[in-house]
């Protein structure tokens, strides 16, 4: 059989790709884990030219594009655009994609399943997280941005495991809400509980984009 | 209340909320960059677009809980969050 293939964009330049593309290192190492195959593009790799390359060469089945962008693009290192929606979609196509990334589930998902990607799930607004400023040197020591990137990682573990894009999408959004549920307990500091409206917020601007 | 005492109402109800945030808490929002609370607080009363992105946040929870939100009731969460 043949193996299921990941590919992953980490640019890593400040603070906001520093943490999602560390917390997205804890998705390869479970793919890793299932034996699906791993094309991770870290810091300066993840660029227009090397993302094209491995998409053109590799057909990865699953694409998982961290970084900043808009309501018509995904940006890589140093915010170089990776992904337009006027412009490349199209190398999306055929495979299930997965952008933790502001905003570009608006018109870049559109776009790239109107082109031909299988499903992009994403976000249609910012994706806002909040940190602990005395961990930010350590983003995966951080117990407060974790309430916000494990929910987000969930999309990419389910997929990963086999569920359909939707499923994972409802996966996800189960697991903000349990984040929820844990922060509105009488166990959790009574300062935290602020931090609801923010994990409600991400979890409301998550779609899942598909043919229909 | 005219329009402008409404803002600012708003105004001191989303930095009232932001206030009781943790002390060491950063808030990290895509492109437009990552700041701590204080910074928060400060684009908030300046009301400029980082400020007018938090206050939509708070204020967009402050409705859902308004319309009757129910804490584990997926559709209300979808709809009113």
């Amino acid at each position: 059989m043949e193996k299921k293939t990941i590919l992953a964009t980490r640019p890593d330049f400040e603070l906001t790709t520093k943490y999602i593309s560390s917390w997205a290192s804890k998705v390869l190492e479970f793919a890793r884990e299932k034996e699906v195959v791993v094309f991770d593009l870290a810091k300066e790799k993840a660029n227009r030219q090397e993302l094209e390359t491995v998409v053109r060469e590799q057909s990865p089945d699953f694409v998982f594009l961290n970084g900043h962008g808009d309501y018509d693009k995904v940006c890589g290192q140093d915010n170089e655009c990776l992904i337009e929606a006027d412009d490349n979609a199209e190398i999306l196509s055929g495979k299930i994609v997965y952008a933790l990334s502001c905003r570009s589930a608006d018109t870049l998902g559109k776009r790239a399943v109107e082109k031909g990607a299988l499903a992009y799930i994403g976000y249609i607004e910012d994706f806002i997280f909040l940190f602990d400023e005395k961990q930010k040197d350590f983003p995966l020591q951080d117990k407060i941005a974790q309430l916000f990137l494990e929910p987000s990682n969930q999309v990419a573990f389910s997929l990963l495991a086999g569920s359909s894009a939707k499923e994972a999408s409802e996966n996800s959004k189960e697991s903000f809400l349990a984040n929820v549920k844990k922060m509105l307990t009488s166990e959790a500091p009574k300062e935290q509980k602020g931090i609801v409206r923010y994990l409600l917020w991400d979890r409301r601007h998550q779609v899942c984009l598909e043919k229909n | 209340m005219n329009q402008a005492n409404q803002e600012q109402e708003i105004k001191n109800l989303v930095i009232a909320r932001l206030a009781v945030l943790p002390e060491d808490i950063g808030i990290s929002i895509g492109q437009v960059g990552s700041f701590n609370k204080e910074e928060i607080i400060k684009h908030v009363q300046q009301g400029d677009e980082i400020g007018k992105k938090i206050t939509e946040v708070e204020m967009g929870f402050l409705k859902g809980l308004k319309q009757g939100v129910y804490y584990g009731k997926e559709d209300h969460f979808g709809d009113s969050a």
